[in-house]
Order: structure tokens, then sequence, then C-alpha cells
């Protein structure tokens, strides 16, 4: 798997060549990412004719430039309208919004854009640099180790929960609650399924991010028009915002970069998706903070830990399907269906039999976040008007555009009930304080934690001890203790300054 | 005396009934679970019963501490989501449109369904203009028309509209 600086510089040439391919790859893939509901694994398979017609080479730069700013896109509405395009860009509200809120919508973009590309653009280059050990990462963290990872980011609950421990603890695990609905997974025996074949599979993610997120956001943004809220501080967009927001991603630059590693670990892991990175890096950066009091204010690292993390995955679920053969997520499995059409077989084999290929995908990835510098940063000015538009007109087109969305993943009109039942439910969560974004770690992660959990405890045969047998598990299980009694201990010792 | 009167306000206790919305909504779903996993094996449960177990628990003590506030005089157990009344009849009938979009899609299919939504949800929040009504109620569901169901190949349901350019121009591919 030796790579030498002749093929590097010879890939760089034919992937800026294939930019025929990738503008429209990045294109589509925005405006697919700010959709809720519209997945980029879906949008593959739907262009799948498109892709299989063409050559090898730009049909992958297609999908890799679909997939990339797919990731970076979801993080756009999340930060002007408190709705996550995607899972993965579910952190970003926290403090994306709240930056909106105050004024800095514009300088909140950038940091995510800026944030995006570069974690992105860190990972590609060093998987073409490490790629061999970090494959074997990937055969290292097994299903104890996915249990330790998974409550990495639960223990985000508890962070948010920071200001009244106890509801924000029962809408984490509310939201857990409601991610065990569907079939287990050992004997696929329903459980509080009501009765309905449409939550066999569990509860729809889409349906349940767009009724939290977008529906209650709805429902609340009318007390700024009807009530006594104040209306969201509103700039007129300007090109020293866009500056101002570079400074920011300057200042917090180690911010992008180790969260960018953070996300591409998560990434090799198969399995993973990028809600579990960017949960994480959200908790790990407030937790390695001098001020975590900030968190949620908006804070600038609480953009840009997200969504570094949210694209450093990118590069990483693309290491096992290269290296291995095994598809590190669902987008990845549809690339590699397109490799397997064209009689390209994934696995180390390819390093040596195809190199151009094999190292070629990391490549385009690079030349794909390079393009879409100059492409995505200055689009902040104008995306950040979104906020000046009435509530009479952008409710309705949230509204009817999310609903809609609700339906487009698995072509149910219960997932668009659903939503607006779940809708109800963020309203009342978001007036009474319990933190949505709980209920939806929850929601999201449950299924997750509860397929690796009983993974483990089959392989140990019922005993919990399993989940203490490896090395590496254990020297997670003392990270993750640091991590949860640490900002406890340093939240006391502040209250007991400022008590003195 | 308006200082009075400001006075019994301040020391009025604070509704908190609402904050219990959210609790009854996951102590109901918890015994629902909890009921429909009872003879199943240990493997399907064991997730689901550990933190229902411990989302109980954390209900039973935010009860106590409500309690303990009511008891004190502190709170009371009446409810109130904070918006006024006009705001709440506005909300109300924003979930009714959404409710009734969702009867009206089979029956109208989604480029008039959606285009009578947004023109009522737009005239409930108070929306008069109406080059804008117009504008975005039209334009909005011919795009999503032209992405979603034409461009993308999503299988929304089909009214008038979308036979009608299926039959005229071939696009869509409605039934």
């Amino acid at each position: 798997m030796e790579l030498d600086l002749g093929t590097i510089v010879e890939l760089f040439g034919r992937s800026f060549g294939l930019w025929w391919a990738i503008i429209p790859g990045i294109a589509l893939g925005l405006v697919v990412g700010v959709l809720p509901g519209f997945s980029p694994q879906n949008t593959l398979i739907i262009l799948l004719p498109v892709t299989l017609a063409v050559d090898i080479e730009p049909a992958l730069a297609f999908m890799i430039s679909l997939y990339c700013a797919n990731h970076l896109s979801g993080g756009i509405p999340a930060i002007l309208v408190n709705i996550p395009g995607s899972g993965g860009a579910a952190a970003t509200c926290i403090d994306g919004y709240q930056m909106t809120k105050n004024g800095q919508a514009q300088q909140a973009l950038v940091l995510s854009f800026v944030a995006s590309v570069a974690g992105g653009l860190i990972t590609s280059v060093a998987v073409l640099a490490v790629l061999p050990y970090l494959a074997q990462v990937g055969l290292l963290l097994r299903s104890v180790e996915m249990v330790v990872i998974i409550l990495f980011g639960l223990t985000l609950i508890a962070v948010l929960a920071a200001k009244d421990m106890l509801k924000g603890l029962i809408g984490g695990m509310f939201g857990l609650m409601l991610g065990a609905i569907g079939t287990d997974q050992v004997y696929s025996t329903p459980r509080a399924t009501f009765g309905l074949l449409e939550l066999y599979d569990g509860l729809p993610l889409v349906p349940v991010l767009i009724g939290l997120f977008a529906v209650s956001e709805c429902l609340v943004m009318l007390d700024e028009k009807f009530g006594s809220t104040k209306p969201t501080v509103v700039q007129r967009p300007q090109w020293a915002d866009t500056l101002d927001g570079l400074r920011m991603c300057v200042k917090y630059w180690w911010q992008i970069v180790w969260t960018a590693f953070l996300g591409l670990v998560v990434g090799v892991i198969p399995g993973a998706g990028a809600y579990i990175a960017s949960f994480v890096a959200y908790q790990q950066s407030r937790l390695f903070s001098k001020t975590p009091e900030l968190y949620g204010t908006g804070f600038p690292p609480g953009v840009i830990a997200p969504e570094s993390a949210n694209n450093g995955v990118t590069s990483g679920t693309l290491v096992p399907t290269m290296a291995i053969g095994v598809p590190g997520g669902s987008t990845a499995a549809v690339m590699m269906i397109v490799l397997q059409y064209q009689g390209i077989v994934v696995g180390p084999r390819l390093f040596q039999e195809q190199p151009q290929i094999a190292y070629g995908v990391f490549v385009m990835m690079t030349v794909a976040y390079l393009m879409m510098i100059p492409l995505i940063v200055p689009m902040a000015r104008y995306a950040s008007k979104v906020v000046s538009v009435p509530v009479h007109i952008i409710v309705p087109l949230i509204l009817g555009l999310t609903v809609v969305g609700a339906f487009a993943d698995r072509e149910y009109i219960f997932d668009m009930a659903l939503a607006i039942g779940f809708g109800v439910i963020g309203y009342i969560a978001v007036k009474t304080n319990y933190h949505v974004t709980s209920i939806l770690i929850g929601v999201l992660l449950g299924p997750i934690f509860e397929r690796y959990l009983l993974r483990s405890l089959r392989i140990g045969q019922g005993d919990i001890m399993v989940l203490f047998s490896s090395p590496i598990a254990n020297a997670l299980w003392v990270l993750l203790v640091i991590s949860v009694v640490v900002p406890i201990w340093r939240e006391r010792a502040l209250a007991r300054r400022a008590a003195v | 005396m308006p200082g009075e009167h400001l006075q019994q306000q301040g020391s009025a206790p604070k509704p908190v009934g609402q904050e219990l919305i959210i609790p009854a909504l996951a102590v109901g779903f918890t015994v629902y679970y909890f009921w429909t996993v009872e003879e199943l094996a240990w493997e399907a449960k064991a997730n689901g019963v550990v933190i229902g177990f411990l989302l109980l628990v954390l209900v039973a003590l935010l009860v106590l501490r409500i309690g303990v506030q009511v008891a004190r005089g502190q709170a009371s157990l009446r409810a109130t989501l904070g918006g006024d009344a006009k705001t709440d009849r506005v909300r109300l009938a924003l979930l009714g449109l959404c409710v009734a979009f969702l009867f009206a899609l089979p029956l109208l299919g989604t480029t008039i369904a959606l285009t009578l939504m947004l023109f009522a949800c737009m005239w409930v929040l108070g929306a008069r203009h109406w080059p804008t009504l117009i504008g975005v109620s039209v334009i909005t569901p011919l795009l999503v028309w032209a992405s979603l169901v034409v461009g993308l190949g999503t299988r929304f349901p089909a009214g008038y509209f979308e036979h009608a350019m299926a039959a005229l121009l071939g696009l869509g591919g409605a039934d």
C-alpha cells in the first residue's frame, strides 16, 4: 500500500480534470443536504443509472463531491432556522442557531463552511498518508468498544442538562425509550409499535428530526409575530461579517483540527454515523474548553466542533470501504455497488492492482473540498438573508417543505403525521425547558447502543463483564469516566469560586 | 395600589403543571413498553427495561421536587405554555391545516394540496399581499413537483395536476 509522490501528483492532476463532474456533484449535494429527509445515499441510488453509465472515475468524483457537500450543507438550515438538514448537523443547532439569534448568522455560516471544508480536507490528506494503519483501526474497534464510544455521545445529554439535570435526563431517557420502539435486534419481535407496521423498523429518524426541530420551531416562531418574544436580530449582510467569521476560524483553528480527527476515527468504524461523531465532538470540545459555560450561548467552537467532525467522517467512512471491503456507511455502500458494477473489487488488493482508484478516491475528496472553498464561503453572505424573511412567509414554507420532506425518505404519509406529532412534543419540550436535542440524541443513539450492547453480551454469553474485557475498551471507559466527572467537578469549583 | 399589585404578582405561586406533560408522556409510553415486552426473551427487553426503570425513577424525583414546591406554596399545579390566547389559536390553526393537508394529499395530489396549504397558512398568519400569497403558494409546489417528483422520482401522492402533467408532457410518471 505504498504511495509515491509522482503518483499523488498524477492523481491530483486527473482529479482536477474531473471538475465537470465535481461541480455538479457539489451543487446537488448542497441542495439535497439542506432539505431534511433527502439523504445522499437515496440521491445516489436514484442517480445510479447515470453513475453506472459513465466511466468509473467521473462517477466516483461525482458521488464523492455530492457526499461531501451534503455533509456540509446540513448545517445551513441548522444555523439559520434551527432545523438540521441531517442527523449529523443536529449538534450544530445548539450554538449555531443561538449565533443567528445573536445577529451572527453570517459568521456562524462561515464557521460552519470553513470547519466543514477544513475538517474534510485535513482528514482526506491524513488518510492518504496513513491509510494502511487507519484500516487497522476499524478492525481493532469492535462491539465492546463501540458501546463505550456511543456512551461518549450519550453523555452529551447530561452536558445539555447542566441547567436542570433532572429535566434534561428525563428528556434524554424519554428519547432512549422512543429509540427502543420496533422489532428487537435478536428475535425480531415487535416492541411498543402500537400495532403499526410502519414502526416495525423502529422510529424513523427523519420525521422525528423534522418534528422535534422544524415543526416545533415554526410553532415557537409565532411568538415573534404575535407574542412578546424579542424577534431575531437581523443584520444587513456584509462582507465584513464574512471576514469576521474567517477571523474566528483562525482563532479556533486547533478546534477544527482535533475534532476533524475525532470525526475521522469515528468514521472509520463501520456502522458509526456522522451524528455520533458530531455529538461526541461537541461534548469533548466543551469538556476541554476553558469556558464551558459559553457553550449553548452562541459560542463559535460549539459550531466548529460538530461541523468539523461531521465532515471528518466523510473520509473515515471510505477507509474500511476501500481497505477491507466493508462499507463504513450507507453512502459508502452505494459507492461500492458502483465500483463492483464496473468490475472493481474493493479490498487490500485494490491498492496494488488499481492504486489510481484506491488512493484516487481520497485525492478526489481532497480536490472536491478544495473546489468547495471558493464556491461556498461567499455563499454565507447571501444564505444569511433567510433570517430576514418575514414569519408569515418562512413559517408556511418551512412547514410545507419539511412535512413534504418527511415523506421522501420512506414514502409513507404516516411519516408526515409522525413529524407533526413530534412537532407538538418538541414544542411542549421547548416551552417547558426539556432540551429537544437530548430527546433526539436518545432517539438517534438508542437503537445503535442497543445493537452493540446486545452483540457484546452475546459474545460474552450474557456476562456483563465482557464490556471490560479488552484493553482498548478499558482505556475508553477510563476516558469516559473522566469526561463525565471532570465537567461536574469543574462546574462545582466554578460555583464555589463565584460564591466566594 | 400598583405597588401592592406587583408584590402580589411576585409572590403568586408559579404554575408548574406544564412541566409534567413530557414526564407524563414518558411514563405513559414506558408503561406501554413494559406491557408489550412482558413475555419477550431477556435480550429483547433488557435495554428498554433498564432505561425505562431509570426514567421512572427520574420522573418520581421530579414529581417529588414539584410536590415539595407546591406544598411550600412556591408553585401551583396550573399548566401554561406561556403563549397568549391569540397566538395559541394561530398555532392550533396551523396544526389543523397540517392535518388537513395530510387528508387532502391522497385526494388532491401533492402539488394542489401543498398550494392550498401554503396559501391557507400564510393567510392565517396575516399575509394579505396578493402577489406574495399567490407567488409563494404556487411557485413552491411547482418547484417541489419539478425537483422531487420529476427530478428525483420520489413517489408523492399524485392528483389532478400530476396526472395532467404526466398525460400532457410525459413528466412525473404519475400512474
